[in-house]
């Protein structure tokens, strides 16, 4: 069960809550662990946002989370079955759907984005990768152990920051050993 | 690894189909190839020239199945005294008339790319990933029997509207040949060497058959004689057809080929 796995989210919509628990990866397996090789956060805003964009965080939750959707993990290499302790979860079941609630409080941060937001609603909106991990960890371990997860949270300074008119979404890159 | 094949092919621009979802570009690893696909990069643009002021479409990768339809793209290699294997075949949609017909699995990978608010000022067209940039150095492999599939996904229908979004998709890719032993042998009847005879090759995981596998059919030539082979740790067979007239022959199978 060793090999690299990805995970691409379903398009979550802001809840106005602040926090707001988009993803997590998480490692409930006593001797196997999970190595973080990209996380990437993605945003579409289409109303307008005149305050502070909100900021997605990467950090290690206090305890294994709960709750949300698990998602079905790529595979890079079908050779390779990813572990069944290797859990991701999503905050949403569906594009665009009602929120299923994640769990999991954050930690210290490890690492931050601002993403996009649109001052005016005017001209062409892009894409690009926001990694809410260095990308060093491509090369360099960020390792989860037995019990330990992940948690992709967005914080915005006001429930207004993130309203339902932003469309999220995270793809999450790992090895197991 | 010595690879066989390093090389590329975009795919041709689609339009926008007003449906949630379009297949905009497959790549199939078939039954029966001799060389594992790497793929090394795949990017996705879109052009969008009318306003789209809800959320734009996602673009996603996935492995998936039952892959029919569009237009076959022939690959380019980056040296020319490589070429790709008969067995990877790229699909592309042409115009409205040849989508893409394919079952999507579990999202691997996935981008958003862009689109108007309003009408206004430049428009730019950067690379957008659709598979992690660090698969130019981690393998992931489209075995033989698998697939890879890049779909749009909106919203709404409206999202991907026929006459505003112009997509494609790139791909790169190396083929890793599987290791194989050579079988071959000469068909007869009366001795004589046999042109025109269909000898049928079928490799599977053991002596039971398990995971039984089509690898080709040739037809002999004038001399009679056939090759093909069987990849090593696997059990090949062969067996040949031969109509002449209205006179059916057959023979002697050659199975247990290890």
């Amino acid at each position: 069960m060793a090999g690299y796995f990805s995970v691409g989210g379903f398009r979550t919509l802001g809840t106005a809550a602040t926090p707001q628990n988009l993803m997590t990866i998480e490692n409930i397996d006593a001797t196997k662990l999970i190595y973080i090789r990209r996380v990437v956060v993605q945003m579409d805003a289409t109303a307008v946002l005149v305050s502070v964009m909100p900021q997605v965080k990467l950090s290690r939750a206090t305890a294994v989370p709960t709750g949300g959707t698990a998602l079905s993990k790529g595979q890079f290499d079908t050779n390779n079955a990813s572990n069944a302790n290797s859990i991701v979860r999503c905050g949403t079941a569906s594009d665009g759907g009602a929120a299923t609630a994640i769990t999991a409080t954050a930690g210290t941060t490890l690492w931050q984005q601002y993403c996009m937001r649109m001052h005016t609603v005017v001209g062409q909106v892009l894409a690009p990768d926001n990694n809410v991990a260095p990308l060093l960890v491509d090369t360099q371990d960020l390792i989860l152990r037995q019990n330990q997860a992940l948690l992709i949270q967005i914080v915005a300074s006001a429930g207004a920051s993130n309203p339902a008119t932003n469309h999220w979404f995270c793809n999450i890159v790992w090895e197991e050993d | 690894m010595a690879f066989s094949f390093n090389g590329s092919v975009p795919g041709l621009t689609a339009l926008g189909n007003d449906a949630t979802t379009q297949n905009i570009y497959t790549l199939t690893n078939k039954v029966g190839s001799r060389v594992n696909v790497l793929i090394r990069r795949a990017t996705v643009q879109v052009d969008t020239i009318a306003a789209l002021t809800s959320v734009m479409p996602i673009v996603r990768c996935s492995r998936a199945t039952a892959i029919s339809g569009g237009a076959i793209l022939a690959p380019s290699a980056y040296s020319t005294t490589q070429s790709s294997s008969a067995s990877v075949e790229v699909r592309t949609p042409v115009m409205d008339g040849f989508p893409i017909t394919a079952t999507q699995g579990g999202t691997v990978y996935q981008q958003y790319c862009a689109r108007m608010h309003t009408a206004v000022e430049q428009v730019l067209a950067p690379d957008n990933n659709v598979l992690p940039a660090l698969v130019e150095s981690q393998d992931f492999i489209v075995r033989p029997g698998e697939s890879i599939l890049f779909q749009v996904v909106g919203a709404t229908t409206a999202s991907n509207a026929r006459l505003s979004n112009y997509w494609w998709v790139s791909c790169e890719w190396e083929e890793d040949p599987i290791a194989t032993f050579a079988i071959s042998g000469t068909v007869t009847l009366s001795a004589s060497p046999v042109s025109g005879a269909i000898v049928t090759v079928i490799e599977a995981d053991d002596e039971s058959m398990t995971n039984p596998v089509l690898v080709e059919k040739i037809v002999t030539g004038a001399g009679g004689t056939w090759a093909s082979t069987i990849k090593t740790g696997k059990v090949g067979a062969a067996y040949v057809q031969y109509k002449s007239g209205a006179t059916y022959y057959t023979a002697p199978g050659s199975p247990y080929l290890e």
